[in-house]
């Protein structure tokens, strides 16, 4: 059936499959949406030149390395500043909300995208809470995240990137969280939320 | 066309005749023509019109690009050249297919023959296996293996996302393997742990009281320590990753033939070694694959093959065509590969009240298995037998009896729901066991140049496919291993005698 052309992420091809497979019943099934003009045109393209082919894999290969970059280790933060600082600044620039100990303000990029430093006051204060809805966090961020020792509640939804890989991985955070917000992208993401 | 002329000719004419005292004439006049095939009415424009598709068709062939020919051959046969021709299509085969596609520097440098005899993959170990990935391994090269293949398919759509495909769905279930020990292993799964931990691989070790918290339903009667893998550890879908590597290496440029390996065809040179014995070297110039249900077979000229299949006992395996295993006893060429097939049932049981969700693969300390399959309280079960009581590995015929006698007692012990359980059904499969070491052989053997060897994977080639493809690919394209050391699993410590014991087999 035909996919996205840009559909290295599992996650997005789900905002094409908008016809509902009826696995078991004899009935025909309906046809898959034929992709637009422009999508077909550039397979077209694809199949036919070498220059075109490699455009759309280094266009592909562009995002992804953008992917990896938003969630690179912040290991020389956490070395210079701490855990807790490098942690906040991570989530900030993915454009997520975070909640130092003992304050009732959630800090959190404006519209633009830009925050302000102040979260470098608390260098020794424990995150409590982490908004990432929304935000390009996939399996490699976490890294960032595994030393918060005292996360009470973290927050998932809406994000592309968080499959069952990601899920699996939360159990590093077993001993503090409390409160989990996440929508599982298959059943066996309800499983390993266990 | 010339139909849909012929439309509105009809509508007018049934318009003309619709009234009342005309209806019998407009029925007459407008009833379908049923006449002769000579070509009367409709029956002639429809003639007409595949005549002028066959005329199409033809035009396409005779203009240059098309892959006509008067000379008709078999599409099937392979290509009478290749660089690389790949005996066995299993899922060891097709990742060095795909591995040396992505590392050739330049398109098309390197042209890949896959050769693999049944296309149903009837009884093919990759389909039939129970498909766990672990990290829990003695020796750091399978357990780095296992790291690497693990983030493999992690982000498998990176790597093997085909324009146009859906997005590979490899269903990995996360649950993790659990090894319990009793007296006699504990030790051994302390060791073992530290090795893991060493290498970085996320494993914890469990007492009695902390198993019994985290799974209830476990019985820890006779069990002293318990090894469970938090991360990267579980159970996904084998045809899903053998056929991703497929489909990624085959729009690749890699052909895939479906034939029988006859004979393999070699030069031979005499050579002296130090001591003044004579050792002959052989290379592969040609690989004689026979097509299927036919008598006619290819030679394919190629430069190396690689062995990525198991070993069966009632056919010619394709490696003893180059004569290893049977020189004179003392020397290298007389011993041959110890790999075999060991025949292994896995059994498919319903339990009502089993364990939930959260069910690793359970390992008891006899080596009874057991892991939860789908949502629907299937179990899959099974057991390696000991040494002495190896099943016939002639045919893949089901015992039912060994689950009674041997495998459900112990299931049944351990885990106390498993009393009351209803087969549901069973099948067998090969493990590629090597009887030296129960480690896989991966390299070139010494005496024939030209052939790569991955096999002899005892029941773990599955889960190391990716890592094993890659080793390979480094192997044959940059002469040396330049990201995981695997020397320690090449062909010299079987010739030396150096055994590198795998202590923790399923």
């Amino acid at each position: 059936m035909a996919a996205p052309m840009m559909a290295r992420f599992g996650g997005r091809v789900s905002a094409w499959l908008s016809v509902p497979y009826r696995l078991c019943s004899s009935a025909p099934r309906a046809a898959p949406p034929r992709p637009p003009l422009r999508t077909r045109l550039l397979l077209f393209l694809y199949r036919r030149f070498y220059d075109v082919e490699n455009l759309v894999t280094w266009s592909a290969a562009l995002k992804l390395w953008n992917l990896r970059r938003k969630n690179a280790y912040y290991g020389y933060t956490q070395q210079l500043y701490g855990d807790g600082v490098a942690a906040a600044y991570y989530i900030l620039s993915l454009r997520g909300g975070v909640r130092f100990s003992g304050q009732s303000d959630w800090i959190r990029p404006n519209s633009r995208g830009r925050f302000s430093w102040d979260f470098m006051e608390f260098r020794d204060v424990p995150i409590e809470e982490v908004d990432a809805s929304g935000t390009e966090i996939n399996y490699r961020g976490l890294d960032n995240l595994a030393p918060l020792s005292s996360l009470r509640s973290l927050s998932l939804s809406r994000c592309p990137h968080v499959d069952d890989w990601f899920l699996a991985r939360l159990h590093v955070f077993s001993q503090s969280l409390e409160e989990l917000s996440v929508l599982p992208s298959s059943d066996r993401g309800a499983a390993l939320l266990q | 066309m010339w139909s849909g002329a012929c439309r509105p000719f009809k509508t007018l004419t049934g318009s003309l005749f619709s009234g009342p005292r005309c209806a019998r004439y407009a029925r007459w006049r407008t009833a379908p023509i049923r006449g002769f095939s000579a070509g009367k009415g409709d029956d002639f424009f429809k003639d007409v019109e595949s005549e002028l598709k066959k005329f199409r068709a033809k035009a396409a062939a005779a203009l240059p690009g098309s892959d006509w020919t008067p000379l008709v051959v078999n599409p099937a046969l392979p290509p009478e050249r290749a660089d690389v021709v790949i005996v066995g299509g299993g899922v060891v085969g097709w990742s060095v297919a795909y591995w040396l596609k992505k590392k050739e520097r330049i398109r098309d440098g390197v042209r890949v023959v896959v050769v693999e005899r049944d296309p149903t993959y009837s009884q093919a170990s990759t389909v039939l296996s129970v498909g766990g990935i672990r990290q829990q391994f003695s020796m750091p090269e399978n357990i780095h293996m296992s790291m690497f293949s693990c983030d493999f398919m992690r982000n498998i759509n990176e790597h093997l996302d085909v324009m146009n495909e859906d997005p590979v769905d490899l269903q990995f279930n996360h649950a993790g393997y659990l090894f319990l020990a009793s007296e006699n292993g504990a030790e051994i799964m302390e060791h073992n742990y530290n090795i893991q931990r060493g290498e970085g691989a996320k494993v914890s070790l469990l007492s009695p009281t902390q198993l019994k918290n985290k799974f209830p339903w476990i019985n820890t009667e006779g069990v002293v320590l318990a090894s469970y893998g938090m991360e990267n550890e579980g159970w996904f879908d084998p045809w899903a990753l053998l056929n991703a590597f497929r489909k990624k290496a085959i729009s690749m440029g890699v052909y895939q033939c479906f034939g029988e390996v006859t004979g393999l065809q070699c030069t031979s040179r005499e050579m002296m070694t130090a001591e003044g014995e004579p050792v002959e070297f052989k290379r592969i110039h040609h690989v004689i694959v026979r097509m299927p249900n036919s008598l006619e077979s290819q030679p394919v000229e190629c430069g190396l093959v690689v062995n990525g299949y198991k070993m069966e006992t009632w056919r010619n395996n394709s490696y003893l065509f180059t004569g290893i295993g049977t020189g004179c006893k003392d020397t290298m060429a007389g011993i041959p590969l110890p790999v075999e097939p060991r025949k292994r049932y896995v059994y498919v049981f319903h339990c009502p009240n089993g364990p939930g969700l959260e069910m690793p693969l359970l390992i008891d300390p006899s080596g009874a298995y057991a892991r939860r399959e789908g949502l629907g309280g299937n179990f899959l079960g099974g057991m390696s037998p000991s040494e002495e009581e190896e099943h016939d590995a002639s045919d893949l015929e089901v015992d039912h009896d060994f689950f009674q006698e041997k495998v459900w007692p112990k299931l049944g012990h351990r885990v106390p729901d498993f009393q009351n359980i209803k087969v549901r059904s069973a099948w067998a499969g090969y493990y590629d066991y090597n009887t030296f070491d129960q480690n896989g052989i991966l390299g070139i053997h010494p005496l024939v140049n030209n052939m790569y060897l991955a096999t002899g994977f005892s029941g773990h080639g599955l889960q190391q496919s990716p890592a094993t493809g890659r080793a390979v690919a480094e192997l044959i394209l940059d002469g040396g291993f330049k990201t995981l050391d695997l020397t320690a699993l090449g062909l010299g410590r079987l010739f030396s005698g150096e055994r590198m014991l795998e202590r923790n087999i399923v």
